[in-house]
């Protein structure tokens, strides 16, 4: 994940050009409930909401086109870095996380209670099972796509993670802001992807040693 | 909740049309309010809405859990921080009728003051048996939805009194403060209808205050033992008896593990009688474990004890024995979506033989908000 202060990778790609821009999300503050509860159990747990803010589920990429290029598998190669999608409050956190192919994502269990990630996800079908607090358990990502993680026991908790097989993404900071380094010069597609919004799609060109910059608003609703 | 049910027509009671309105009416509040931006988009306001349907049917000659195809539907919106209405409708077709139900309307309160306590007033779900934290489609791993004891009638213990079971998946009216930390859990409660009242009302139901009160330790992560308790009135007076009461007591265990969970409750249930107590008994141990990410095998056993009594009602003429074992393989279609396939070998009370029955059910879950 390229992260808007991830300075070591921005290093690793500093060939090609730069991508950067603001995400606006035109929306209403999420007010899912954490935990509908139909059973509530024999211990009370305080129900989470979610924040208010969506841009941390919102993913910035480069559309690089298949079969990538050299520079592009070089590049993928120096930046598998992981991620890590903590269990807190029961809530995935952060709820959406995006790595490059190869990289391993960290789930980590820091409620009192257990829980059990798994997805069936096509790009990736796994099941963690049931682990305590101070324990974590990893999975390595081969497959582009998008991977739906949920938890067995605890059905209100979601976690989306995109696998791409290039290191051009970023999700933008708390203002919006992302930077995407090192992007092969041309015509490309930046994308901006939330889930309910879909891809926002803009077309700009690329120069080696440049900084381009785009901007993006997303409608989003709450759903319906 | 899923049961086995008679026929009858499509019912919706007043308590639930009141319920339902109440619910509508609180969720179309916000734009009746919105005078401004902030108003509008109600940003203290949440809400979740899920359904859990399913279909499930049984082949034997008598198969006697025919509850084909169910919609249960389960709403919430978050008043105030910690503040919830919820409510349950649940509407199910059997022997080509449809019947509804109201299983819970309650307002719910939690919040922390030292431990985490949760305040509950209405109508939910008795939290007097493991059975009852299972009591969905979604959530019992079985075929069957529900654990059958809970559904069943232990043998007459009078013509004139009301059927009971050993313990009963009944929503009763009431309220209940729950108390929990880390490592152990505490309720207390008062409800209308005792949580051995047949799961259906029936002629010579008392309305009755009845105590609830339970207790878990939680030894390490994946492991709690708790016990439970309830006492009250479960018939009323008549000319020529008078109200009889009823006691009755639970330990519950479960224990998880990797891919694994191992779980079990033993009951006891006393009731008064004209001609002395009546003492059931009995016991459920169920295992489950994932197989693959898509595959999970469940194995569940029940055993109910229960006196039979003479028309006299002043001796026991037998102590009947309910007895059944299912063994169930699950795959999940997709995270909403699964298939199970059973296996059941089920004795009855009174029944000599061993009634073998294969069952299958697709139950769709949707968080739809």
């Amino acid at each position: 994940m390229l992260a808007f202060d991830e300075q070591p990778r921005a290093a690793a790609l500093a060939a090609g050009g730069t991508v950067e821009g603001n995400v606006t999300v035109v929306s209403r503050p999420s007010r899912r409930l954490g935990s509908a509860g139909a059973y509530p159990g024999r211990s009370v747990t305080v129900a989470a909401v979610g924040s208010g803010s969506e841009l941390p589920n919102v993913v910035v990429f480069v559309d690089v086109p298949t079969p990538i290029s050299t520079a592009v598998s070089t590049a993928l190669s120096s930046a598998r870095d992981g991620a890590t999608i903590r269990q807190v409050d029961e809530v995935f956190s952060p709820r959406v996380v995006a790595v490059s192919a190869g990289a391993t994502v960290e789930f980590p269990n820091d409620d009192p209670i257990f829980h059990n990630v798994f997805s069936l996800s096509r790009a990736a079908t796994f099941d963690l099972g049931r682990y305590p607090r101070g324990q974590s358990r990893s999975q390595r990502f081969e497959r582009p796509g998008v991977v739906k993680v949920f938890c067995h026991l605890h059905s209100h908790m979601t976690a989306l993670i995109r696998v791409f097989d290039h290191p051009y993404f970023a999700i933008p900071d708390a203002s919006g802001r992302f930077v995407i380094p090192g992007v092969p010069a041309g015509s490309r597609r930046v994308v901006a992807w939330h889930e309910r919004v879909g891809e926002v799609a803009h077309d700009i060109s690329i120069i080696d040693g440049a900084t381009a910059t785009v901007t993006f608003a997303l409608p989003l609703t709450d759903p319906r | 909740m899923s049961a086995p049910a008679a026929p009858g027509p499509l019912r919706l009671g007043f308590r639930m049309a009141l319920s339902c309105g109440a619910v509508a009416l609180a969720l179309t509040a916000g734009p009746a309010l919105a005078q401004d931006g902030a108003a509008r988009h109600g940003a203290s306001r949440r809400v979740a809405f899920d359904t859990v349907t399913g279909y499930q049917d049984f082949f034997a000659e008598d198969a006697a859990w025919p509850v084909q195809f169910i919609i249960d539907a389960f709403g919430a919106i978050e008043l105030a921080p910690g503040w919830q209405v919820s409510v349950r409708p649940v509407l199910w077709r059997v022997g080509g009728e449809w019947e509804s139900l109201l299983d819970q309307a309650s307002l719910r309160y939690e919040f922390r003051w030292g431990a985490k306590w949760r305040i509950e007033a209405g109508k939910f779900p008795s939290p007097i048996g493991l059975g009852m934290t299972e009591n969905r489609a979604n959530v019992n791993p079985g075929v069957i939805w529900c654990h059958r004891p809970y559904y069943m009638a232990v043998p007459s213990q009078g013509s004139d009194l009301p059927p009971v079971s050993l313990v009963s998946a009944v929503y009763p009216w009431g309220g209940q403060v729950t108390a929990s930390g880390d490592r152990w859990d505490l309720r207390a409660g008062l409800v209308d209808r005792p949580p051995v009242a047949f799961w259906r009302r029936a002629a010579g139901d008392v309305q009755s205050a009845n105590g609830l009160v339970g207790a878990g330790v939680t030894p390490r992560q994946g492991t709690r033992f708790g016990v439970s308790r309830a006492w009250g009135r479960f018939a009323g007076d008549s000319a020529t008896r008078p109200a009889l009461d009823y006691d009755l007591v639970t330990a519950e265990a479960d224990v998880a593990f990797g891919h694994s969970r191992v779980s079990g409750e033993w009951v006891r249930s006393r009731f008064d009688a004209p001609g002395g107590e009546r003492v059931s008994n009995g016991w459920t141990a169920q295992g489950q474990h994932a197989l693959t990410p898509r595959v999970f095998v469940h194995s569940r056993a029940s055993s109910v004890r229960a006196p039979r009594a003479a028309t006299s009602l002043a001796t026991i003429v037998a102590d009947e024995r309910f007895r059944s074992i299912d063994n169930t393989v699950g795959y999940l279609l997709s995270p909403e979506v699964t298939v199970r396939v059973a296996h059941s070998a089920i004795r009855g009370f009174t029944r000599a033989t061993v009634d073998h029955q294969v069952g299958v059910s697709l139950v769709w879950t949707r968080r739809w908000w």
